[in-house]
């Protein structure tokens, strides 16, 4: 990521009306929240829709932002353009989130190119493997958990990002994490590095 | 604490544990229980793992650049305090159509209580529980995530939580106005046409023929919203949630004038009637001043 902006300075710009201000914050946060719809909705063109939106409904909510954490407050918004995107796709259910995917979703991961092939089809499978487990667990599951691992954010953030305690940030991850786990151990143990693949090779 | 209680409250912990983010009094407590069990050791380390896998997804570059246009900046003049009173508004309309729709399972079940059909009633009242859940489903599935999480209990001021920071910039809700309106106004109109006759007969042809008008009328209501006109991809899922509710109550309509068409006392059933949608009807009214006054008072949301 580029030198961070001066965010403070941008934001006021912004709310005067100077929408190019305002696009060095998107070019700045764009791929973190493509990311997080991506991750949040598999689709790379449903991610992008609900990126979209986000930074519209951002710059023309920007009076609402009362400070504190900008990046925080767009991941929540990122967060709600996501359910609205979700429940779209739960009325008219052409796209299944919690069946395997085939087609246009697995090569939203692609194999890092320097791995050898058996390790790029390695790594290309445990990803597809997460991404499914991923799309089974409950929304607000999902989305913490996201915030947490891909995001790396600490349990205090998600909080405000979801709007709820940091005890409902920690049973939420913590449900998150013991569902794929099992749902990653129905898939066959080799799937997850350190523990699984040890034990296939001691037997 | 005994050890067996200890366990499974180290598992609760073992989840902020593996991300480093519980206190260290704790941390330390689990990490005395991890040396002396090994199944607690091996789930932690299957969640460490796990943490490490997802973490290491790679981030996927966006194939375009989301700077905003001139016109989608400008875009529909979505200014945020009054979409969010007329979202509390079509929520009030949407509680009070529930309401409604509660009213006539009621009238169904007791019109029907002394008759002889106990099968076909039971069908319609299941036939409308489902349509006032579904009406729930898509009222924002803050219900739903919380039956799903016990845990969590945050108190919201806005009754649809996840869409009060992006200013309710999503057609569902604007959508809603469809919904909600349209399944209102056939009840209503299954009201109209049975209250006046005295013979049971005439309200049930005249009923059926009004909720075969109910989802014409729906879909110029829908579309004179402004926001939907302006939003298309969301109306597809504010035209079926239209239909379903449509649906319901082409359903439930016939079935409530039938029973009182075959009810011996039918003046009895029809001042039943009307009396129970006259209070929803009521139970509409002053939801939406209620909930269209508490938006004024918070226009923010936030």
């Amino acid at each position: 990521m580029e030198p961070r902006p001066d965010e403070q300075e941008l934001l006021e710009r912004a709310r005067a009306g100077d929408l190019d201000a305002f696009n060095v914050l998107v070019e700045h946060y764009q791929t973190t929240v493509f990311n997080l719809c991506l991750r949040m909705l598999r689709t790379p063109q449903s991610a992008e829709d609900a990126t979209q939106e986000t930074f519209i409904s951002a710059y023309r909510n920007l009076g609402s932002f009362r400070g504190g954490s900008f990046r925080s407050w767009l991941y929540r918004i990122a967060g709600n353009a996501s359910y609205d995107e979700l429940r779209r796709q739960k009325a008219r259910p052409t796209v299944r989130l919690d069946q395997p995917g085939e087609d246009g979703e697995a090569q939203i991961d692609p194999p890092s190119s320097e791995a050898s092939l058996d390790e790029r089809a390695q790594q290309s499978e445990v990803r597809r493997v997460l991404q499914n487990a991923l799309g089974r667990l409950p929304d607000d599951q999902r989305l913490a958990i996201i915030l947490c691992d891909v995001q790396g954010l600490d349990y205090a953030e998600i909080a405000v990002v979801m709007k709820c305690s940091l005890g409902t940030v920690k049973s939420r991850i913590n449900r998150a994490r013991g569902k794929l786990r099992i749902l990653l151990l129905a898939e066959g143990g080799e799937l997850l590095p350190d523990r699984f693949r040890q034990s296939g090779e001691d037997k | 604490m005994s050890p067996f209680s200890w366990r499974r409250h180290a598992r609760h912990d073992l989840s902020a544990h593996a991300d480093g983010q519980l206190a260290p009094e704790r941390a330390a407590r689990i990490e005395q229980h991890l040396s002396s069990c090994e199944d607690c050791r091996a789930e932690f380390a299957d969640l460490v793992a796990l943490r490490t896998a997802l973490s290491s997804l790679p981030e996927i570059p966006a194939q375009r650049s989301f700077a905003l246009t001139p016109e989608q900046a400008r875009g529909p003049a979505r200014v945020y305090e009054p979409a969010t009173g007329r979202t509390q508004l079509v929520n009030g309309l949407r509680l009070g159509s529930a309401g409604l729709a509660m009213a006539l399972v009621a009238v169904v079940l007791l019109d029907t209580s002394g008759d002889n059909e106990p099968s076909s009633r039971d069908d319609a009242a299941l036939e409308m529980e489902s349509a006032t859940q579904e009406y729930r489903a898509s009222d924002g599935d803050q219900a739903e995530t919380d039956s799903a999480d016990t845990l969590s209990a945050p108190p919201t001021p806005s009754p649809n939580a996840t869409l009060d920071i992006t200013g309710a910039p999503t057609g569902e809700t604007t959508g809603g106005g469809g919904t909600g309106g349209s399944s209102s106004s056939g009840g209503v109109g299954g009201v109209g046409v049975a209250e006046p006759s005295p013979n049971a007969e005439v309200p049930a042809a005249d009923a059926a023929a009004g909720t075969t008008t109910a989802p014409t009328d729906a879909p110029p209501q829908a579309t004179t919203t402004p926001e939907e006109a302006l939003r298309a991809p969301e109306d597809e899922f504010a035209s079926s949630g239209a239909d379903d509710s449509d649906a319901a109550d082409t359903k439930s309509a016939p079935e409530s004038s039938e029973t009182a068409s075959e009810d011996a006392d039918g003046d009895n059933g029809l001042l039943a009637l009307e009396i129970l949608l006259a209070l929803g009807a009521a139970g509409a009214l002053i939801a939406s001043v209620v909930v269209a006054r508490a938006a004024r008072r918070d226009p923010s949301g936030n």
